[in-house]
């Protein structure tokens, strides 16, 4: 039904397209703040963010800190979500865990994006044969249960991360090199679309190098989905962390993420039901605000839903 | 078909290989041993254990006695359970999570593909945004949340059923229901974007013109293709459904392959490790395989191309 | 009485950017058997007044702001959506304009073929078949036994818009709304099917709404012809007396920039700017900025200009500027 609509209105839509590369931005943020949805997440997503960072400096507990007569406390004026098994404010636990999370999120994420977009661009770039094959690797990797091989990694170097924040680096790693699949399929089909239309024809017979083109006039292009999914791409991978700490193999104690302590808390939901509601309800809300964003933000640039 | 099929085999076994080579190389190359562990055991000792278990050979001809045994069908013995065959183990604890997938799969596409359904066909009305605004708290309360929320309300509260384990044939509601719907969220999104693409293609209004009353060209005319995306979400959910399974498996206790699995990472338990990637590769590969055999037969437009 | 009458239809979309008139206040008739052509740019309005009548306009954001379709005694409008269902397909069928995508790439021909006799008529699956294989071959589909369990993929455009034809036609439809039915087929298979549309209402005698921006076309099949802008009627005559001597001066400009009808090395006529947008009508004549042809200084600035009989059946909108002068 959609083309009667359209045949009415195509010309004040083609008018827009034609627009400079500027007001494609301007345009879609104007579109994005009509969507109060996502902005009431991109304000719980910023609040969060700053809880976590800063909120620690603000608790007048620290996250080693024990009150040995305030165990498994509830919630009281002194600790405003409780403690835990340890006499330790949950609070100020949740910020600094949350920072780790995010701080994994976001990492693994850029080494997703860097694999997925130049995998993707160079697929689409070079196309026939080789463009094949290396999408049906992709298919094949998609297919395959990854975590087994990032439990199988973790396990395997434990003994030789003696130190914490290597662990976390191979985590980061690990996980970054996992999530790389969804983006590069999508950095290659606008790659590959983009790649026959006049302006890269204009680029070519200037004489530019194929990597200048790809960098300096591929990747611009296909920044709008890109951005879209790397949204999208921070909540699975914080997921993935979550279960992996989960499971006892990401982050180790003393040092926590939202994984951990929502997995002690599942330990001690019978008694202490606060020790899941809280790190669970940080987690939850950060997904849902990021997906929500995501969402948003695909609408607003008008990024194809389309997977494939 | 009969091509495809040869071709995707010979892929499927390829890849097979390549996996069960990484796994026994990646595990071999870490530090310690199965017997490492134990600190009661002395260097000497440790040393015979190894002997016996043919440890202390080079680790090629480890690889090549090893992929000879597969060959036989034969995952030797494990480490750690000292005598037991790993055949044996995986015997006992995969149907368990087959059980538990397949129960939580039925789930997933029960309720996902109607969510998801009906929300495209009340596009913009209060039942898709109901639905879907669950969907999505659905797609944020990972399992690891879900599950335990259950288990304290369902098991511990209000006393339905055991909060963990796997002997009554009650224990089964609470996993694969949290393993399920967190799927049937995934698969409700993917469904209703699939159906609205296809609702709002030439055809649907072809057949809207020829008289078809609403409830048929949802059914006869946008099913089909409406539901393709999710048939090939499909292929990855098979993997991740694994890995809830190693979740929901720590939450409920359930003695799978996910437990095993972690297990023998943690002890360096060499051929019981292979022994579950194997059998994970195996599943994974075909059940792939599977999705795009009905794929294609689904979709008309699609050809058995071995390319 | 004639078999439709459209009567001061008007089919509003009410969208985020405002209030589009697709359509505004169109009326026109159809007489049993005879052909009946609407033409103008797309985005004019002429597809939203046909899908306006045959209920298949997506409300919301649609929404029929006024106006009749009576269509054998009974106002099509008023009707509800069951009682559509049984005209739909049965007593006016539609063709659409891009046979690739109008047929359902799942399901095979001989399917879809005879779902309108098994929705609206009595037959069975067997008799249903047997139809299908005829109108198959009446629309000169060669080899229908084998062509019949294909799918669509498998048939070029101008033999899918065959299939299309034969599946409008199987239930001996009253009217035929054709949807700009040549507009994605190549030249010489538009002309094919032309002639398989005009051949086919010679002997049903079916009337034809011809949707078309293609006045060359129009000129082939209609007998009369509505010419639209901006969600209205600006012209209507026979088709010999239009391309004869146009009134309007919109009119004048689409003759104008048919190829066909200049000699070589004359320089095309274009017409200036785009349509209007539907959501920003400006009062008055409609065509006032694009008018090149006529006096644009003398077209109307407020006001409706009104739609009268010019000259004997042929009508126009009244406007001093469009017009020629006496």
């Amino acid at each position: 039904m959609d083309a009667t609509t359209n045949d009415t209105t195509s010309e004040s839509f083609d008018l827009t397209k034609v627009e400079s590369g500027q007001s494609l931005w301007s345009d879609a943020w104007r579109r994005l703040l009509k969507n109060k949805l996502a902005i009431i997440c991109l304000c719980l997503l910023v609040f969060i963010v700053f809880l976590c960072v800063f909120g620690p400096i603000f608790v007048p507990h620290s996250e080693t800190d024990q009150n040995l007569d305030l165990q498994a406390a509830p919630p009281s004026a002194t600790h405003w979500m409780g403690t835990d098994t340890l006499g330790r404010d949950l609070m100020v636990r949740i910020f600094t865990g949350g920072r780790i999370s995010l701080a994994v999120g976001l990492v693994a994420t850029i080494v997703a994006l860097v694999i997925g977009v130049s995998y993707g661009a160079i697929s689409g770039f070079i196309g026939g044969r080789t463009d094949a094959v290396m999408m049906r690797i992709v298919d094949i990797l998609y297919a395959l249960p990854f975590i087994i091989f990032v439990v199988l990694l973790t396990v395997v170097l434990d003994p030789i991360l003696d130190q914490p924040w290597k662990k976390l680096v191979l985590l980061f790693a690990a996980i970054g090199a996992v999530e790389w699949l969804t983006m590069s399929r999508i950095v290659r089909g606008q790659v590959a679309s983009l790649k026959t239309r006049e302006f890269v024809e204009a680029a070519r017979s200037l004489g530019l190098s194929n990597s200048r083109i790809i960098f300096k006039h591929l990747i611009p292009n296909v920044l709008g989905p890109v951005i879209v999914y790397s949204t999208l791409t921070v909540p699975s991978i914080m997921l993935f962390e979550a279960v992996l700490s989960f499971i006892g193999l990401g982050v180790q104690p003393p040092a926590s993420s939202w994984g951990v302590l929502i997995q002690e808390g599942a330990d001690n939901m019978e008694s202490s039901p606060w020790m899941l509601f809280f790190p669970a309800l940080f987690f939850s809300a950060t997904l849902f605000s990021l997906n929500f964003l995501g969402d948003g933000l695909r609408d607003a640039l008008d990024v194809r839903s389309s997977k494939d | 078909m009969l091509r495809f099929l040869a071709y995707r085999l010979i892929q499927s076994a390829i890849v097979l290989f390549i996996i069960v080579t990484v796994t026994f190389f990646l595990v071999r190359a870490a530090p310690g041993g199965p017997y490492s562990r134990e600190r009661a055991v002395s260097p000497h000792i440790l040393e015979k254990l190894e002997e016996q278990a043919g440890l202390n050979k080079p680790l090629f001809e480890q690889y090549t006695i090893y992929m000879g045994n597969l060959l036989k069908g034969d995952l030797m013995n494990s480490y750690k359970y000292e005598g037991r065959r790993v055949v044996d183990i995986i015997g006992d604890a995969l149907p368990i999570s087959v059980n538990l997938g397949l129960i939580a799969l039925v789930i997933a596409l029960g309720v996902g593909i109607p969510t998801g359904v009906i929300s495209a066909a009340r596009q913009n009305s209060w039942v898709d945004y109901s639905f879907m605004s669950v969907a999505m708290i659905g797609i944020c309360l990972p399992t690891f949340v879900l599950g335990p929320l259950l288990a304290l309300f369902f098991a511990i509260n209000l006393n339905f059923f055991n909060a963990s384990g796997w002997y009554d044939s009650t224990d089964w509601v609470l996993p694969s229901l949290t393993l399920g719907l967190y799927y049937a969220a995934y698969i409700a999104r993917i469904a209703r974007g699939g159906m609205l693409e296809v609702l709002n293609q030439d055809f649907i209004r072809t057949a809207r013109a020829k008289g078809v009353p609403p409830s048929k060209v949802l059914t006869r005319h946008a099913l089909r293709g409406g539901l393709l995306p999710v048939i090939s979400y499909m292929g990855p959910a098979f993997a991740a459904l694994i890995t809830g399974s190693f979740v929901i498996e720590k939450v409920f206790a359930i003695p799978g392959m996910g437990q095993h699995f972690i297990d023998a990472a943690f002890n360096r338990d060499f051929t019981l490790i292979s022994g579950v990637v194997i059998v994970y590769g195996t599943l994974i590969v075909f059940l792939n395989l599977a999705v795009d055999v009905v794929q294609i037969l689904i979709d008309p437009r699609q050809k058995f191309s071995t390319k | 009485m004639p078999l439709l009458e459209v009567d001061n239809l008007a089919t509003y979309f009410h969208t985020r950017q405002g209030v589009v008139k697709a359509v505004d206040g169109v009326s026109f008739s159809l007489e049993k058997g005879q052909t009946v052509g609407i033409v103008g740019e797309s985005g004019s309005g002429k597809s939203v007044t046909c899908y306006s009548m045959m209920g298949l306009i997506p409300m919301p954001p649609g929404k029929i702001e006024s106006g009749k379709a009576v269509f054998d005694g009974v106002d099509l409008l008023s009707l509800s959506e069951r009682e559509m269902q049984s005209i739909r397909g049965k007593r006016i069928s539609m063709i659409f304009q891009d046979p690739m995508t109008s047929l359902n790439p799942f399901m095979r021909i001989e399917s879809q073929l005879i779902e309108p006799l098994l929705l609206h008529t009595d037959t069975n699956k067997t008799d249903a078949r047997k139809k299908a294989l005829e109108a198959m071959d009446d629309v000169g589909i060669p080899d229908p036994e084998k062509r019949i369990r294909m799918f669509p993929h498998e048939f070029s455009g101008g033999m899918r818009q065959r299939v299309m034809i034969a599946m409008a036609l199987i239930t001996n439809p009253e009217i035929l709304i054709a949807d700009e039915p040549t507009t994605a087929l190549d030249v010489t298979v538009q002309k094919q099917i032309l002639d398989l549309i005009a051949d086919l209402q010679a002997r049903l005698g079916t009337s034809v709404i011809f949707i078309t921006h293609d006045l060359a076309v129009i000129s082939q099949v209609c007998d009369l012809v509505n010419v639209m802008y901006a969600g209205r009627i600006v012209e209507r005559a026979p088709a010999e007396e239009l391309f004869r001597k146009p009134l309007h001066a919109y009119t004048r400009s689409l003759l104008k920039s048919i190829p066909a009808m200049h000699r070589k090395g004359e320089e095309l006529h274009t017409i200036p700017g785009l349509p209007p947008n539907p959501a920003k009508l400006v009062a008055g004549c409609t065509f006032r900025e694009r008018n090149e042809i006529g006096d644009r200084q003398q077209c109307f600035t407020e006001g409706l200009p009104a739609f009268e009989e010019i000259e004997p059946n042929h009508w126009a909108q009244n406007c001093p500027g469009c017009l020629p002068p006496p």
